[in-house]
């Protein structure tokens, strides 16, 4: 386990910038969820993380030293499983063990073990296809810990999954992650599920993205949904995502408008 | 009577009643191999009636009753002195030339395509030019074909190339292309670099379009050696058809013409089964939500 830190972090794509001058701090074993209107660069941030890209300027350190290139120490989940299709469950989890030149015998033994601690044992010899989406997704972040990562980036994992799967794919993370001890950043589109799971919530303004604030919510979890200190939290962020959203959806001259007929009041 | 909302299937509604459950269900499975040759004595038969009415011309089509048994004793040689075709010889040789030209074209195109979707100051340079190729009917490089290659093998493999050639290599940068970039990233991510993320994750994901590139550029070769062996390349089974009109032999000509039909299909299902071995993953998951 260590501290992920971002510094001063921008990129610029082709003359755009993405992301600006971001400086965040991520705690050693703690749950960052980031938030923002889409478009805003979390997802450049995560690549950067995981020395998919470079940042254009800036760095990121792991436990105080850059992090350069992909390794062990980090791994990576998308919205999309990207599962190898041509690869079975137990050969999926065993993915970056092959990479990292351990033996046969030993990849099955450890993605085995690892399989049989998340329940998913039974569908071991299975393909991917042959799995419900929300399976598909439990084996990718199965396959992301086997290397028993110190830092867990996560992009929308659950987004393509429906309500119910979602609240219990969540709940199954919680349980993960603290048998996995990683530092976890997830960038997500549902507040529901930021407040549920994070220690810090950090709230990106749009293109280009740049943090505006950082909440910290230092409840225990499993957090109930009703609770009243949450509800101020999540009305102040449908409000900060509401009024970006607004920003980068409608003209000057329509926020004019939407303003004087009072649509813009809570905004 | 069937109920009316019995799934459709290719069993005709006048068979269903006198059939029983079981055997319906055989033979629905049958079906789809039963109706292939159906089809076929179908042909056959409306050929054979139309001949003996006179309706179609049995000295230009000659009927089954004749050609088949032409075929099985193996038409003898056709053609004069060094003309001079035989079927089995026939057969071999426009396999041969189809084999080897589509192979070379393969070896040809995967690196050529591979680097085209990879390092991007080459693709400015040699797509448009690859573009400009692939238009071009294999038929018109025959005479370019016969001027450098003179009328052997060589010319007829030359023709093959050109006519697969180009187009395998567009297709093999657009495989290449359309692996998911988080796919790629995902597995970087999990370590593979270099030729490993080559060979375990690019080349398995881009199997399915690679195997459909071979079999669809088999067509395009098979018809290209064809075209090639008619205008001028003089041996070969398009030799044998053209051997046989210049002789007025219709039955020499109608023999070409289904050995090139039944060869070219043996050939495609051929591939299928290679493809459903090599790509066992989806061929397994097909059969598993079917079953």
């Amino acid at each position: 386990m260590a501290e992920l830190c971002f510094e001063q972090v921008s990129k610029v794509y082709a003359g755009h910038p993405a992301v600006v001058d971001v400086d965040l701090t991520v705690p050693s074993g703690s749950f960052t969820a980031l938030i923002g209107p889409s478009g805003c660069g979390k997802t450049t941030l995560l690549e950067i993380a995981a020395a998919l890209i470079p940042a254009t300027t800036g760095r990121v350190l792991l436990g105080g030293r850059p992090i350069t290139r992909p390794g062990p120490e980090t791994a990576i989940v998308f919205q999309h499983h990207n599962l190898f299709e041509w690869m079975t469950v137990q050969d999926n989890v065993a993915f970056g063990l092959r990479t990292q030149g351990i033996s046969r015998h030993e990849r099955r033994l450890r993605a085995g073990r690892l399989l049989a601690d998340v329940g998913l044992i039974d569908h071991a010899h299975k393909l991917p296809r042959e799995l419900s989406g929300g399976m598909r997704q439990r084996v990718a972040i199965a396959r992301a810990l086997v290397l028993n990562p110190q830092v867990l980036l996560m992009d929308e994992p659950f987004s393509s999954l429906d309500y119910q799967t979602r609240r219990v794919m969540q709940r199954y993370l919680l349980a993960m992650w603290h048998h996995a001890q990683a530092t976890v950043v997830m960038v997500t589109h549902d507040l529901d599920e930021a407040i549920a799971l994070a220690d810090q919530i950090v709230l990106f303004s749009g293109s280009p993205g740049r943090i505006v604030e950082t909440i910290h919510i230092p409840l225990k979890r499993p957090r109930q949904p009703e609770d009243s200190r949450l509800q101020e939290i999540r009305t102040h962020l449908r409000h900060h995502l509401e009024k970006e959203v607004a920003l980068g959806e409608f003209t000057a001259a329509e926020l004019e408008a939407l303003r004087r007929e009072g649509m813009t009041a809570d905004l | 009577m069937p109920p009316a909302d019995s799934p459709s299937t290719s069993v005709p509604a006048w068979a269903s009643p006198a059939i029983a459950p079981f055997a319906r269900g055989r033979l629905r499975r049958l079906m789809p191999g039963l109706s292939f040759v159906l089809a076929w004595i179908i042909l056959a038969l409306a050929w054979e009636i139309g001949a003996a009415t006179e309706v179609l011309n049995p000295r230009i089509l000659p009927p089954p009753s004749v050609v088949i048994p032409y075929i099985l004793q193996g038409p003898g040689a056709a053609g004069i002195g060094p003309q001079q075709v035989t079927y089995g010889e026939a057969i071999v040789k426009t396999l041969a030339r189809v084999l080897i030209g589509l192979i070379l074209g393969l070896i040809a195109a995967i690196p050529l395509g591979t680097v085209l979707a990879v390092v991007n100051p080459v693709r400015q340079l040699i797509l448009p030019m690859i573009q400009t190729i692939a238009p071009i009917a294999p038929v018109a490089w025959v005479p370019v074909a016969i001027a450098l290659l003179g009328i052997g093998d060589q010319s007829a493999i030359f023709v093959v190339f050109m006519g697969v050639f180009a187009v395998m290599t567009l297709a093999t940068a657009a495989a290449i292309e359309n692996v998911p970039q988080e796919l790629i990233k995902t597995a970087r991510s999990l370590g593979a670099r270099g030729h490993r993320l080559w060979l375990w994750v690019v080349l398995p994901a881009t199997a399915p379009s690679l195997l459909t590139i071979v079999r669809v550029n088999f067509f395009a070769a098979w018809m290209a050696v064809l075209a090639g062996e008619m205008a001028g390349i003089n041996s070969g089974l398009g030799a044998l058809i053209i051997l046989g009109q210049q002789q007025f032999n219709m039955r020499l000509v109608m023999t070409g013409i289904i050995t090139i039909g039944v060869l070219g299909f043996a050939i495609d299902r051929l591939i299928l089964l290679i493809q459903r071995r090599l790509l066992w993953w989806e061929a397994r998951s097909k059969g598993r939500t079917n079953g």
